[in-house]
């Protein structure tokens, strides 16, 4: 659904902050999507369509500025590879609407797939944290940092709510779960010393 | 028979996702230094990615005629079709280097320098690191240089495991902090 300018309802951005939010949320996006049909999550694959609406809405806002911007052939050219790359990000974000798509629509993935994903080499995991999880009281900062493992926090599911990319000074509480995106070995580690499940 | 096909399937989507995930990076690391070289080697996977996906397409298509169900491979393909766009996406951010437009200033910000970047060598026969194991070489240890990539005659090794021998003519990609990477370049040797 395409909107006007005005029906964004936010001060107009400038080009380089609408890429920078593209940018952002073109590689959020996927970990998202895969996230969703990969722990069968309606609520990330709805947040994964929000997001592919608000692509849409960036990239008409960055075509209308850039095409406000020019006025040489000069800077049509230079301006070009923008307008090119901001609609590549919006194909990516079209691609994981689709996958996220699919299991709103009741499909599921295929467990030859699930088990494909689970051997990439930066694997998407869900850290449960139990009731006598070392984790409870924690940070998502602190334990990356006492593990030594490097991961990035995509969804914090507490008590039905699901927030998406949570700040990673949110402590954790017991009956929380946590995807997040690492290394094989980061993800190993994560659910040994978690005492969660993967 | 359909156990081979399923195992096929399933390497298939593993490279098509670290594949796709490694073009971007690649991408993004060519826009900030308006680098040619690594375009062209963005191109070059996209050509490896398009061939895969449709290889992979192909394979799915062929595993869903044994189910009842076809709905069940939905997923599959459309995983498929996410690696492929994130491969597209990663052409279409370098292909003005390809043609000789420098990036605008604007990308440059957007990308936001991250300290980390990726070097590309070729590995020549006076190397000392050929013929070396990568769990010999230490290298994260040594130089704090992680390789992220091989390729090697058309093959591509994506985040290569430690049992891997550095032979004469691969290309490699390592990933670290750019003063990490020159002392890298230096300890590879090759012109």
């Amino acid at each position: 659904m395409k909107h006007r300018l005005e029906d964004t309802g936010e001060d107009p951005k400038s080009v380089r902050d609408i890429l920078i939010e593209m940018k952002n949320i073109s590689e959020k996006i996927v970990d998202l999507a895969f996230s969703s049909v990969m722990f069968d999550s309606e609520d990330i694959a709805r947040e994964v369509l929000r997001l592919e609406d608000r692509v849409d809405d960036l990239l008409t806002m960055l075509r209308m500025k850039v095409l406000m911007a020019a006025e040489t052939a000069r800077d049509a050219r230079r301006l070009l590879p923008i307008l090119s790359i901001a609609a590549s990000m919006d194909d990516i974000a079209n691609a994981a609407g689709d996958l996220a798509k699919m299991l709103l629509k009741g499909f599921k993935l295929h467990p030859i797939v699930l088990e494909a994903l689970k051997m990439v080499d930066e694997v998407i995991v869900r850290v449960d944290v139990k009731h006598s999880s070392p984790f409870i009281g924690k940070t998502i900062s602190q334990i990356s940092h006492e593990l030594n493992v490097d991961f990035t926090p995509l969804v914090l599911c507490r008590g039905g709510r699901t927030i998406i990319s949570p700040d990673e000074n949110v402590k954790l509480r017991q009956n929380d779960y946590i995807i997040v995106k690492t290394t094989t070995l980061g993800a190993e580690t994560l659910s040994k010393m978690g005492g969660g499940s993967v | 028979m359909f156990k081979e096909k399923v195992s096929k399937v399933m390497n298939m989507i593993i490279e098509l996702k670290n594949i796709s995930e490694f073009m971007v990076d690649l991408a993004y690391t060519a826009l900030l230094y308006n680098s040619v070289e690594l375009s062209e080697e963005v191109e070059r996977l996209e050509e490896y990615v398009d061939d895969l996906h449709v290889n992979y397409e192909l394979n799915i298509l062929s595993l869903a005629q044994f189910e009842e169900d076809a709905g069940k491979y939905l997923g599959a393909l459309r995983v498929g079709l996410v690696a492929e766009s994130l491969a597209d996406a990663a052409l279409s951010m370098v292909k003005p280097i390809l043609n000789g437009v420098e990036p605008h200033e604007v990308l440059r910000i957007a990308i936001n320098e991250s300290e980390e970047t990726i070097l590309k060598l070729r590995v020549d026969e006076e190397s000392e690191i050929r013929d070396k194991s990568l769990e010999e070489l230490r290298l994260q240890e040594r130089v704090g240089v992680r390789i992220v990539a091989i390729r090697r005659n058309d093959k591509w090794i994506l985040n290569p495991s430690s049992d891997i021998r550095i032979q004469v003519d691969d290309v490699l990609f390592a990933r670290g902090a750019l003063r990490d990477l020159e002392e890298f370049r230096k300890m590879v040797g090759s012109k």
